[in-house]
């Protein structure tokens, strides 16, 4: 059917090309043979098709039995069920259609200058180009050695988990410093800190922070005089921005790298990144050492770029 | 839970086999976000500081001057690294290069959702439209570059230019679509999922109404990595279609999407954003259900930003009790203007036509008041937050000292910031602020959910912390009591909340307001605390009512700036707090109570600016008697409401 349809079409435009009066009275004989013409015109379809790398069986139109359970898969996602055998003939011609149309307008040039069309195969030699390196994957032995290469980016800074009794110097004025040694012995003879000291909006209890968290709560000067403390022991009163804390770090977490299994998420993702950009470079330039690429004046483009 | 039937499963796995290999999806959500707390975790909530209000070169309002920052960049400048930014020098780079001394917690970019195709068709030679006069005219820049696309978003019915894209839009949609995935990628790869949850960044943008030329926009925020393809004003060109588009498409897709959107700049609204308005309820039920929708959609609202403050203004009708003279703070306007009464106007963006009460958050609590008493449905039951609004794709920018601007080349130079001013230039502009939020832990759901909850804070830049609880029964000792938070949880609501009924026996409520200074950097120690206030806002006989109470620090103080040095004088707390009781509790009245926290006086950015300057070279606003020189730092919290038993 599909041949055939093309064949029409094709003879059309086989019977516009030799306009000219037929010269040889061989030609001229043979002009109102219409066999030889289908003919004549077949190995010329051929020929086209050859030329422009389409297959003789281009012209047809296939529809597999996966694709019918793919037809059949999307209907029951859409609708809940199974297309009767009367929809599925339906889903089917549907399918054919819009095949054909595809084809139309590729054979019309349809695709070239839409932006969108253009973009999506940009993107999809992209993938192409990346996917090498996006396929294999990287060892544990690599992914460490990338890790141990780029060790500031996964570092965890020193962190301190810390709980503090507040002595609030709006509320106690100049005897805020006596008030908080006092507090200070107090604890040191066992008394329960959450029973001690003044209410503190940001909480008593804080989970691990870094310095600059803490400077970011507490002020820079106790962030810093806290991250001296040794744990388990509740320190003098240390000034921060709004009174006198005595602290006791609960724990402290050293600055450390931390191991591939604590970060392997991040590093992969990383190194993955890196593996794509630098396939797609090396994909880049060994393609474009197939073109010949000029570009006009770079002067005048830089010229009105600065005019702007 | 019944046990699925099988085709349940059979309807999943072919899902998933639909998922395999379909490749529209490249670029979107790579792995669920793992079922942890975050390491910060903290069931008596920590507060975070962030920007939900920041546009990028996808806007085209800040394309157009000349902006190029990426989603992906103004995420990593509020994770704390440097950016540069216009004036472009001859290669196209951006010639000055700023960085916050603090990073944020968190952050949204919000670009508008109007035209994400139109400026992609725009800027990519070679697409269809890319030579359009609509696309040639938009890449000349500035205003008239804007105005072209922007003028749509003033239309009663928009539709989508036809050079760019194509007779039905098509074009600049599926265009749309890309960006929107470039947007989404950028807060998916910022965003720290658990354990260390270092900064949270949400999908989000912005629906840009201008309808009859007053400001209708708001941000749309989501919580979640499913979201679905942005709502714009030329689609849908009403709130409450954007509304009923973000319920039918989130909200109730059943796929755990959820979503809020946050109104701002009603101070341009000419009384139009919080009108209370039902189109088409043809009887009260019908308008108690648009309310609750509303309510829903919108549980806050964008107090301060670059383009001024909407809390409070005195002398506009409707509103009785005495001025409120810290109402005079960053205003966009100054009297003289038209009041609109209870009616509308027009021009608000270019600070024209009428101001209403209802343009500001107070009276538009009020007329939530009213409309509770009324219909009984309040549909502005709003929290409080502030933002940037930067269009240099810079969150958190807030700092005074060394403002550069808010948009590109637009306001890029002293002359842009301090000369005459503009539509969108000149010095009633200002950095804007941040949002705070309280929450258990930095992650999108934690923070989103406190958001709904309205346990959240607005301040015109500082970090300040404000705690805020209402109940019936609260110790009066509290502010000593070492356990204060944890037993304001147990015995009163946070912010945002509603108060609980009124239990037999009590006589009015009882709040605790406590905050603490911001604790600064060590460069800049930060200013110290100044004062706490409650107002309240009430209806009586139907009169809406305001009433300012001083309830900590002192306003007397007299604690000041030395203009020259920007260094400051005098007095003042590094924390604050308080049992307060309503003196003139009427408990069968509606009622609201929020808490602004004040800080000492110091300098608004234009006199760091202008102090840097030789005399002769600074422009006419470093002399403008008209443009303040100090500003006294703020923070609003989210209301706790009342309502009378029996109603609602």
């Amino acid at each position: 059917m599909e041949t055939a349809d093309r064949a029409v079409t094709g003879s059309a435009e086989q019977a516009r090309a030799p306009r000219r009066p037929a010269r040889s009275g061989f030609f001229a004989r043979w002009r109102g043979e219409p066999l030889l013409h289908f003919l004549l015109l077949g190995v010329a379809l051929f020929a086209w098709q050859r030329w422009a790398g389409e297959s003789p069986g281009a012209g047809s139109i296939a529809v597999p039995a996966d694709l019918v359970r793919g037809l059949r898969r999307e209907y029951l996602e859409r609708n809940g069920s199974l297309p009767t055998a009367a929809e599925e003939e339906a889903l089917v011609q549907g399918y054919i259609d819009r095949e054909v149309m595809y084809r139309e307008a590729l054979a019309l040039g349809l695709d070239r200058g839409d932006l969108v069309v253009r973009r999506r195969l940009i993107q999809k030699m992209q993938f192409l180009l990346e996917s090498d390196a996006s396929l294999r994957q990287p060892s544990d032995a690599e992914l460490d050695a990338y890790r141990r290469q780029h060790a500031e980016r996964y570092a965890t800074p020193q962190r301190v988990a810390l709980r503090h009794v507040f002595v609030d110097a709006d509320r106690h004025g100049k005897a805020a410093p006596r008030v908080a040694a006092d507090l200070r012995r107090r604890l040191l003879a066992g008394a329960d800190p959450a029973d001690l000291g003044d209410p503190f909006l940001r909480g008593r209890v804080l989970p691990l922070r870094s310095e600059r968290e803490l400077a970011g709560t507490f002020g820079a000067r106790f962030a810093a005089a806290v991250m001296d403390l040794s744990a388990g022991e509740w320190s003098r009163p240390l000034r921060s921005s709004y009174g006198y804390h005595l602290v006791r770090v609960e724990r402290r977490e050293e600055a450390r790298a931390p191991a591939l299994s604590e970060v392997r998420t991040e590093v992969l993702r990383d190194l993955r990144a890196e593996r794509r950009a630098a396939a797609e470079r090396t994909a880049m330039r060994r393609l474009r050492e197939k073109y010949r690429v000029r570009v006009e004046s770079p002067r005048a483009v830089l010229a009105e770029v600065a005019a702007r | 839970m019944p046990k699925p039937p099988w085709p349940f499963f059979l309807l999943v796995a072919a899902m998933l086999l639909a998922g395999c290999g379909d490749d529209n999806d490249v670029a979107s959500n790579p792995t669920p976000p793992p079922l942890q707390h975050c390491a910060d975790y903290n069931p008596l909530r920590n507060v975070y500081f962030g920007d939900l209000h920041v546009h990028t070169s996808f806007s085209f309002d800040a394309y157009v001057f000349d902006v190029r920052t990426t989603p992906e960049q103004a995420y990593r400048f509020a994770r704390g690294e440097p950016l540069s930014l216009p004036p472009l020098d001859a290669a196209g780079h951006g010639t000055q290069t700023i960085r916050l001394k603090r990073p944020l917690d968190f952050a949204a970019v919000t670009d508008h959702s109007e035209f994400l195709g139109e400026v992609e068709v725009c800027t990519t030679p070679d697409a269809p439209g890319y030579d359009s006069a609509e696309c040639r005219a938009f890449r000349v820049g500035g205003n008239a570059g804007q105005g072209g696309l922007g003028i749509l978003t003033t239309e009663v019915m928009p539709q989508r230019l036809e050079g760019i894209c194509g007779a039905d839009g098509q074009v600049c949609l599926t265009q749309a679509g890309e960006v929107w995935r470039r947007i989404q990628q950028a807060a998916d790869e910022a965003n720290d999922d658990a354990p260390d949850c270092r900064f949270t960044a949400f999908k989000a943008y912005e629906y840009t109404a201008n309808t009859s030329i007053s400001t209708l926009h708001r941000n749309v925020i989501f919580r979640g990595e499913r979201v679905p393809f942005p709502i714009s004003y030329i689609e849908r060109p009403t709130p409450q279609g954007l509304w009923a588009e973000l319920k039918a498409t989130c909200l109730d897709a059943g796929d755990g999407c959820d979503a809020l959107a946050i109104p701002h700049n009603p101070n341009e609204s000419n009384g139009k954003m919080f009108l209370a308005e039902y189109p088409g309820a043809q009887s009260v039920d019908e308008e108690r259900a648009q309310a609750e929708l509303r309510a829903s959609m919108e549980p806050l609202v964008e107090i301060y930003q670059h383009k001024g403050d909407s809390e409070c203004m005195n002398g506009l009708s409707g509103i009785l009790g005495a001025p409120d003279e810290l109402c005079d703070f960053e205003k966009r306007r100054q009297p003289p203007f038209e009041d609109c009464g209870d009616g509308v106007g027009s021009g608000g963006p270019a600070n024209l036509g009428c101001l209403s009460r209802r343009d500001f958050v107070r009276g538009a609590l009020l007329t939530g008041l009213e409309e509770a008493e009324r219909i009984g449905a309040n549909p502005f039951r709003l929290g409080v937050i502030a933002s940037t609004d930067t269009h240099n794709g810079t969150p958190g920018a807030v700092e005074e000292d060394g403002w550069i601007g808010h948009r590109g080349s637009d306001d890029a130079t002293v002359e842009a910031r301090l000369g005459a001013p503009t539509r969108r230039t000149g010095p009633s502009f200002s950095p804007g602020g941040l949002a705070g939020i309280w929450a258990e832990e930095n992650s999108r759901a934690g923070l989103f959910d406190a958001l709904r909850r309205r346990e959240v804070f607005g301040t015109s830049g500082p970090r300040i912390a404000v705690r805020f609880f209402g109940g019936w029964h609260l110790d009066g000792g509290l502010c000593g009591d070492p356990a204060m938070v944890e037993k304001a949880y147990d015995s009163a609501v946070p912010m945002g909340a509603f108060l609980p009924g009124k239990p037999a026996g009590t006589a009015a409520p009882m709040f605790v307001v406590s905050a603490l200074r911001d604790p600064g950097t060590p460069d800049e120690p930060g200013t110290q605390l100044q004062r706490l206030q409650v107002i309240k806002g009430w209806v009586e006989n139907g009169e809406a009512h305001q009433r300012v109470f001083d309830v900590a620090g002192d306003p007397d103080n007299g604690a000041g700036v030395d203009t020259q040095t920007c260094r400051t004088e005098g007095p003042g707390f590094d924390s604050l707090c308080t049992v307060w009781t309503d003196p003139n509790f009427d408990p069968r009245r509606h009622a609201f109570y929020y808490v602004r926290v004040l800080e000492n006086p110091s300098c608004r950015w234009n006199t760091y600016t202008c102090n840097s300057l030789p005399p002769d070279a600074r422009p006419e606003g470093c002399s403008d008697p008209a443009v303040p020189r100090i500003i006294q730092e703020r923070a609003w919290t989210s209301p706790i409401w009342y309502e009378p038993q029996g109603s609602g």
